[in-house]
């Protein structure tokens, strides 16, 4: 590994923490477009291997960093991410580059203006090294294979042979890979819980609203949400610090700001846990049951209350499903009825797209009215404890070729927090964090807080007290520590 | 039952068969689709693509059935609001 010329050794660098990186930045032990070149150049090289690059940006790049070693060389500090390379889920636009949303009808796509959420991180001098690949359109529609990209499918860095998640596919294995510090993803249901848990990353997805969707591909308006794949909880939160904010220019904005405070979320003993047994013992898949006992023990021995809970019982599937897909639907309506709908690589995604056109208005209404009981019943649920843990995924990723399993395991009669709890958390606008707790041959699993409206200080605070006391989200692929 | 299930009973009356109950939760991996998720059941390897797309205009219309199977009181609106 060579040495740079200002004496830091470029092994510590791929896995760093934006702080452990803000450090020898503001040491000068590194200057800002070394750091930018080191991984703008990982990126472009070993990006492909994870079908994770969708576009690199490493030449703006370059002289955005000499922006900020000027501001470095003057002592203008402006905060944690100057200086700190990102990448992007390629469905966030970029002034003057494709926008491809992962999906052969819009490779071509180029948007003239910057994401809200890009042109913060832009602001805090963050700098935007690439793009990064998804699953096209962000899985509307259902699909059928990782393969459902531009990029192919998404490669997990702990196994190559494994899918590493979706949709913000390439955010998770970028991160995960350690070719990015942190990227942006998105999550209507699922799509940075799931990348992140699969490929051993802290996964944050914020409140409905609090980060502003503009310049965001839209698949559901009232689900989408922008959030962070990074190294650690606090991580996630220094970026959310910079991006979340009220934005005229999104209708679903929150109005909202955010300031990472997690020092003063208050005294974890005067917290409550609410948790399932069940979900650790008996729901996931029999060899990852020993890890995920050893991550309860870790929540339990956190100081914080713990009360065994159960969601409340609604039909979360069905009723996220004609969301999803009747928004989707509407969203998509010219590329459905258009026929260029046929372009996409997955099949049954195609076929999803074009028969979500059939749900009735009555359908939405109806799903949107119990979404309010939903709500309702969350609102009383959280009256009583302040945190939902749980698995985040009960199996470990899928095989990367080929068509998903589709066998449907047998599932415990006894449901807890877990089953629902994606949907369910999705449906609310729940903020979520997923953390790594342990690794199953192999490869990583997840435990996922869901936590109040506008609660992420908290949400953030128990995860940082979690990585305080386990050292998961440090292994690195290939390097894992026994 | 347990009290949080009470609480939460007395604010909601939607009314499921329990034929109708049992189907909606044993669907529930059916919908997980935007988590790479596949449905319980998929088409042949050699159906054809008009098969595949009945397939999935079965799949909406089993949901559009679970759907219309929930009752709800009148005064329940949806979860949007037009400001003018």
């Amino acid at each position: 590994m060579r040495k740079h010329k200002i004496n830091i050794d470029e092994s510590t660098l791929p896995f760093a923490t934006i702080g452990e990186l803000g450090a020898v930045l503001r040491k000068r032990e590194i200057s800002c477009l070394e750091l930018t070149k080191f991984f703008g150049e990982r990126l472009e090289s070993q990006g492909p291997e994870y079908n994770a690059l969708a576009l690199s940006l490493l030449k703006d790049a370059k002289k955005a960093a000499k922006g900020v070693d000027w501001e470095f060389k003057h002592d203008r500090f402006r905060g944690p991410l100057q200086g700190i390379p990102f990448a992007v889920k390629d469905l966030l636009s970029v002034a003057g580059y494709p926008t491809t949303w992962g999906a052969k009808p819009f490779a071509d796509q180029v948007f003239d203006f910057d994401a809200t959420a890009v042109r913060k991180l832009k602001s805090a001098e963050g700098i935007l090294i690439g793009k990064l690949a998804m699953v096209e359109l962000a899985g509307g529609g259902g699909y059928g294979s990782a393969s459902a990209s531009l990029q192919g499918p998404g490669r997990n860095p702990w196994n190559k042979q494994y899918w590493s998640g979706g949709s913000s596919s390439g955010s998770a294995a970028a991160v995960g890979a350690g070719l990015v510090p942190f990227a942006l993803g998105s999550e209507t249901s699922g799509s940075i819980m799931t990348p992140a848990s699969y490929c051993g990353v802290t996964g944050l997805r914020p409140t409905y609203g609090l980060v502003s969707r503009h310049g965001a591909m839209a698949l559901s308006w009232t689900l989408d949400k922008i959030g962070v794949l990074a190294r650690s909880a606090e991580d996630c939160g220094l970026v959310l610090h910079e991006m979340a904010g009220s934005d005229d220019e999104d209708p679903g904005s929150a109005q909202k700001s955010f300031y990472y405070s997690p020092q003063f979320y208050g005294n974890l003993s005067e917290l409550t846990i609410g948790y399932a047994e069940v979900d650790f013992a008996e729901w996931p898949a029999e060899s990852l049951r020993p890890a995920f006992a050893q991550a309860l023990t870790v929540v339990k021995s956190l100081g914080a209350q713990t009360v065994e809970t159960k969601l409340p019982d609604f039909p979360y599937g069905p009723i996220i499903s004609c969301i999803i897909d009747s928004e989707a639907a509407s969203v998509f309506e010219t590329l459905i009825r258009s026929g260029s709908v046929d372009q996409l690589a997955d099949p049954k995604q195609i076929d999803g797209l074009k028969a979500s056109m059939n749900y009735t208005a009555v359908d939405y209404l109806k799903s949107m009215r119990v979404r309010t009981q939903i709500q309702s019943a969350f609102r009383q649920l959280f009256a009583s404890v302040d945190f939902l843990v749980a698995p985040t995924k009960i199996d470990v990723a899928d095989k990367a070729d080929g068509p998903f399993d589709d066998t449907v395991p047998k599932r415990p009669d006894t449901k807890g927090v877990f089953a629902g709890l994606v949907q369910a958390s999705n449906l609310c606008g729940l903020p979520a964090l997923t953390v790594p707790c342990g690794f199953v041959n192999g490869l990583p699993i997840g435990l996922q807080i869901v936590g109040r409206p506008f609660s992420e200080n908290r949400i953030l605070a128990l995860g940082v007290e979690f990585q305080k006391r386990t050292n998961f989200h440090k292994q690195q692929p290939g390097k894992m520590a026994t | 039952m347990d009290g949080l299930t009470k609480v939460y009973n007395a604010s909601m009356s939607f009314r499921l068969s329990r034929r109708r109950w049992v189907l909606l939760m044993g669907s529930a991996p059916l919908f997980a689709q935007t988590v790479g998720q596949t449905a319980a059941q998929t088409p042949t390897p050699t159906a054809t693509p008009e098969q595949r797309i009945e397939k999935a205009k079965n799949d909406v219309r089993e949901v559009s059935d679970q759907l219309a199977a929930i009752t709800l009181p009148m005064s329940i609106e949806p979860a949007f609001r037009f400001v003018a």
